[in-house]
């Protein structure tokens, strides 16, 4: 095997741009982490119905909003927050076509999942149900619904407008009503 | 507004219900910071890698510093964590950990399933001097940066256990000069040893203490370890740029953008020690497909990750055996040695001498995976082992010590015509033995580089 000399390798993308005063900005980044952590995780939980993607998520996410957060351009961090939260899922839904198509071309057979006993058959309904909506519909519902925002706030949170979340919300719902309600 | 609807607020209820406990258990907390520390640090959110070369430069390391006569420590100060192993051919491990895991060895000897010892007639017994070296590679935080600003916040925080990325199992027989490797993806869903839980396997591995991991192991698989190395972050970047960089042939163009791996066309890559980590440690490996020009994501997951990992190794191996030894690296080497390894202290440089020399002459390293099926449990994805198979059995026969290991690429095995469990996301895959000859077939799926092309 031959060594070339110099190894010819991607830079790593400059994470030094950001500003040598980020320390204070990052202080009182610890303090959003830990306040706005598990509200983050949860609204991933449902957004993505797996508490692992979830996980990996929610770090994403507070990773991602860390250089604007020094920046300064992050004026309500929950907000800001969520509607990451709720982007990253639908770019995620976005690969994730990608990945069924390739695992297609590939010859692979979808697993069956199987469902662990402890009380998880009460939520079980409910995250499948959620996972059965659009995207849009299924953030609209949770943020309204888990979140307690109400529709303004939504409307602010995705950037869209009232009647937008309303429409969005009236379907969710229904959607929902019919997924879960039929069931025994 | 219409009325309020009841539907509005048991659907709220309910929702709340279903992430009451989320994200509560300190598990998860660790998890969560952790990955945000890892992604703050690296722009593009490295997820750690994997490593196993180790072995071998650990080794090449130890005979260095040997041959220039001064003497090598393997369990260095800085990593004062000692770990009980029993260092004797024998196959059982001893867990005197402390009191903490005074019911281990019980647990063990209770629910260990000896996997019905194969007896195969035609060949030879395996050579008890053998030995199995349990490698992991795991984040410890080892490799901060104090001057990035990222590190206040995120970084050094008490508490923030590793996270094992890579869990392997290498089997060297000095005799016959063979070696293979046995792969545990992280997510695989086991029996933790001294707990009554099942978990991911990655959970077992306590900082700076792999006794429980190797409990878990025995437990799980009746496969015993002889010996332990640890390598961390830093070691693993280090060790590719001390051998000069890593050249790795790509059929296709490849990018990562959550690692940032990003090999920009198809031929031989040299990666440095960073761009190296990006690509072991990448989950969301992209390829460019040649017919429609876009980037497809390698749907394997875990599975191809390991399967490019343990490529990978085989490569560094090769670099480490071919470049070691030259003045500079030697020293390099002995320096990672020192700094980024944690073995066990049974691994005595007489030991590692002879495992450096085994491994020099090793024609090929076969690579085994465990067979698994992937399944969603209490809403975590994870991949249970399937063990039944014939094929599988083979394979945990070589690091039973119940059968030879396979020389060179085509290792003999009675038996592996059989695929895994049906549905197996990654069944063996087995052909049918040849000419009576039969085969362990290598785990490779996923898009991974061709085995026999060289850089």
């Amino acid at each position: 095997m031959q060594i070339p000399a110099a190894p010819i390798s991607p830079e790593p993308r400059p994470l030094s741009t950001v500003a040598r005063s980020a320390t204070t900005a990052d202080d009182s980044y610890a303090e959003l982490f830990v306040a706005h952590r598990l509200a983050v995780l949860r609204l991933a939980t449902l957004l993505t119905g797996d508490a692992s993607v979830a996980e990996e998520m929610t770090a994403e996410v507070f990773a991602k909003v860390l250089p604007k957060w020094r920046r300064g351009v992050v004026d309500e961090p929950l907000h800001y927050l969520r509607r990451s939260v709720v982007n990253e899922v639908r770019s995620r839904h976005r690969r994730r076509g990608h990945e069924r198509r390739a695992m297609t071309r590939l010859g692979a057979r979808p697993q069956p999942s199987t469902v662990a006993l402890d009380g998880l058959e009460l939520r079980l309904p409910l995250l499948a149900a959620l996972s059965a909506l659009p995207v849009r519909q299924r953030a609209v519902v949770v943020l309204r619904f888990h979140d307690d925002l109400t529709e303004v706030q939504v409307a602010r949170t995705l950037g869209v407008s009232l009647g937008t979340v309303k429409t969005h919300s009236r379907r969710g719902l229904d959607q929902l009503r019919t997924l879960l309600e039929e069931k025994p | 507004m219409n009325d309020h609807d009841p539907f509005e607020d048991q659907l709220a209820a309910r929702m709340k219900a279903a992430t009451g406990n989320v994200g509560v258990s300190d598990d998860l907390d660790t998890a969560v910071s952790r990955r945000v520390q890892a992604r703050a640090r690296r722009s593009t959110g490295i997820r750690l890698g994997t490593i196993a070369a180790v072995v071998a430069i650990t080794m090449t390391g130890v005979a260095w510093s040997r041959s220039a006569s001064s003497p090598a420590t393997l369990s260095p100060g800085a990593t004062n964590e000692t770990t009980p192993i029993d260092t004797g051919a024998s196959d059982t491990v001893s867990s005197d950990t402390g009191a903490s895991d005074a019911s281990v060895s019980t647990d063990t000897g209770e629910s260990m399933q000896p996997g019905d010892p194969l007896v195969v007639e035609s060949f030879p017994a395996a050579n008890p001097e053998a030995i199995n070296i349990l490698v992991t590679g795991s984040d410890n935080n080892s490799c901060v940066d104090a001057d990035d600003p990222s590190a206040s916040t995120l970084l050094d925080r008490d508490g923030l256990g590793q996270r094992t990325d890579t869990i392997m199992i290498i089997r060297v027989d000095p005799t016959t000069n063979s070696a293979a490797m046995l792969s545990f993806p992280r997510d695989l869903w086991v029996a933790i040893a001294g707990t009554d839980t099942k978990s991911r396997i990655n959970g077992a591995l306590v900082e700076g203490d792999p006794q429980r991991l190797i409990d878990t192991i025995l437990l799980n698989f009746a496969i015993p370890i002889h010996h332990y190395i640890g390598l961390d972050f830093c070691g693993f970047t280090t060790l590719v740029d001390a051998v000069g960089g890593v050249a790795v042939p790509f059929e296709y163009a490849a990018r990562d953008d959550h690692s940032g791996l990003d090999v920009p066309q198809p031929g031989c890559y040299t990666f440095d020690g960073d761009a190296a980590l990006s690509y072991v440690r990448s989950r969301h490996y992209q390829y460019l497909d040649p017919v429609t020009n876009d980037y497809r994501e390698d749907p394997s997951g875990d599975i191809g990750r390991i399967g490019r990992q343990q490529d990978f190794v085989r490569r560094l191996v090769t670099a480490v055996v071919a470049n070691g030894f030259s003045p500079t690296s030697a020293l390099d080497l002995i320096d990672i040695a020192q700094q980024h390894v944690i073995t066990d202290p049974g691994l005595t440089p007489d030991i590692a001498l002879r495992l450096a020399g085994v491994l020099r002459n090793v024609a090929a390293v076969g690579t085994y995976q465990i067979e698994v099926v992937g399944r969603s449990i209490a809403g975590n994805a994870v991949l249970e082992p399937q063990l039944d198979g014939k094929h599988m059995q083979s394979v945990l026969g070589v690091f039973r010590g119940e059968l030879p290991v396979p020389i060179g690429s085509q290792p003999p095995s009675p038996g592996s015509d059989a695929t895994g469990a049906t549905g197996a996301t990654v069944a063996s895959g087995a052909s049918s033995p040849s000419d009576g000859e039969p085969i362990i077939e290598q785990h490779v799926r996923g898009i991974v580089p061709p085995v026999d092309v060289v850089c």
